[in-house]
């Protein structure tokens, strides 16, 4: 049985698609009634896992549509990103990430956080190069002074798909 | 008392295109790329492939030796010769029959993968390895996906058992799957995961609904550090592989990979 569901709210003509639970070989993406439907937002936040059969799945759905409607995707987790990066198409040429979730690590309280990087605003491609615009303390997490967080991932691979 | 060879090691400075290499060599390479043991497998039937910059350099070596000198004992008991209970600090193990509920049996593991210190930056990955693992055993070798036979006759699945491991010592998380079936063809394998680093993932991608995406082993041995095959024909498949532990996620990959390979058969003498 399952744990994946699309639940769906319409802004105009915007159609906002919130994906929970997992990406896998019992997933069922469901028929969508695109009427009036001009462009479509998927808020990612909530997939929790995405195994071999599930990507296959998720190309095969979203090939389609992605052809139909502008996509933007936001609130993506790691193991989106790491799809975004690793399998041409998954995110399909039409489609564009907002924002997306970026692990961050500090030493001094041993802790991890994902924080939520806005593109255009705290990352962003200028050609072919990524650049990051944040501080840390812009997110208000650590109320230890200096915070030590810092990013956990290698910057020019865990934003590759941004250069494509 | 017959004396038994060591296993002959072997420095992969340069391999020529019709190299061959002999049963029963390790084949040590020097911070390869992760593609260069998948290749030495599939192109050149290396079997134990050894990096120095892996992070359990020495138990590596001891891995392949025992898996090439003992590989009745390895079969018997694989979890043992990885990694021996007296060396681990957790261990799990968990037996299921080949239609148990999936999402249980990960569920369970889950737990235990994320109670154990230092999993932080790779459960994941482990939960996510042991997925395809688990459903490559269960589904894919006993399930055959609505598949018929020559007369048209619905395949039924065979009664299985799939049993799931996980132990870790202070430095690494071993995670793995045993099955009864031993239907797992290595070297099918190894062109598969080569495949995916020559041609990319989605040209990989097996289309067909009615089977495996056939990227699962790719995704297993490109996350982890290193990965162990072995197979009994028709009786048993065994895949395990590790993780870091107390790794930070931007240095997962600071550790070159190891790949050890086996198929055995039993005489019935």
């Amino acid at each position: 049985m399952s744990d994946f569901k699309i639940d769906l709210k319409k802004n105009s003509t915007e159609l906002v698609m919130v994906f929970t639970g997992s990406i896998d070989e019992d997933v069922q993406f469901p028929n969508v009634d695109f009427s009036d439907v001009q462009s479509l937002v998927f808020d990612l936040n909530q997939i929790k896992s995405i195994n071999s059969v599930g990507i296959r799945e998720w190309l095969n759905w979203i090939k389609p549509i992605a052809a139909k409607f502008p996509i933007q995707m936001i609130n993506c987790p790691k193991s989106m990103v790491f799809q975004f990066n690793m399998v041409e198409g998954f995110l399909p040429k039409n489609a564009q990430v907002k924002s997306l979730y970026v692990p961050f690590y500090c030493e001094k309280c041993d802790r991890e956080e994902n924080l939520l990087f806005k593109v255009g605003e705290h990352v962003k491609a200028q050609e072919q190069q990524v650049q990051m615009n944040f501080q840390v303390s812009d997110f208000k997490l650590c109320e230890e002074s200096p915070c030590e967080l810092e990013i956990d991932v290698a910057e020019a691979k865990y934003f590759q798909f941004m250069k494509k | 008392m017959s004396v038994l060879k060591l296993p002959q090691q072997i420095l992969a400075q340069s391999v020529s295109e019709q190299e061959v290499f002999a049963p029963g060599s390790i084949l040590i390479t020097q911070n390869a790329e992760s593609s260069f043991a998948v290749k030495m497998a599939s192109q050149h039937q290396a079997n134990h492939i050894v990096d120095e910059k892996a992070l359990n350099f020495e138990s590596e070596k001891l891995i392949a030796e025992n898996m090439i000198l003992h590989p009745v004992e390895f079969l018997n008991q694989p979890i043992e010769y990885l990694l021996p209970e007296s060396e681990a600090e957790f261990s799990f193990q968990m037996k299921c029959s080949s239609t148990e509920n999936k999402r249980h049996a990960l569920g369970q593991i889950e737990m235990f993968v994320r109670a154990v210190p230092g999993t932080k930056s790779i459960a994941t990955d482990a939960i996510a390895a042991l997925d395809e693992m688990y459903t490559n055993a269960s589904k894919n070798s006993g399930v055959f996906y609505s598949k018929v036979d020559a007369q048209g006759q619905l395949l039924q699945a065979r009664a299985g058992k799939v049993e799931v491991f996980a132990r870790a010592s202070k430095n690494h998380l071993l995670v793995g799957c045993v099955d009864t079936y031993g239907l797992l063809k290595i070297d099918s394998l190894m062109k598969k995961i080569l495949g995916c680093y020559e041609n990319g993932v989605a040209q990989s991608i097996n289309m067909n609904q009615e089977a495996g995406a056939g990227i699962g082993s790719f995704l297993v041995y490109n996350s982890s550090m290193s990965y162990y095959l072995a197979v009994e024909p028709n009786k048993k498949t065994i895949i395990f592989c590790a993780f870091p532990l107390g790794v930070r996620t931007k240095h997962l990959n600071s550790f070159a990979k190891c790949l050890h390979l086996l198929t055995y058969e039993r005489s019935s003498t």
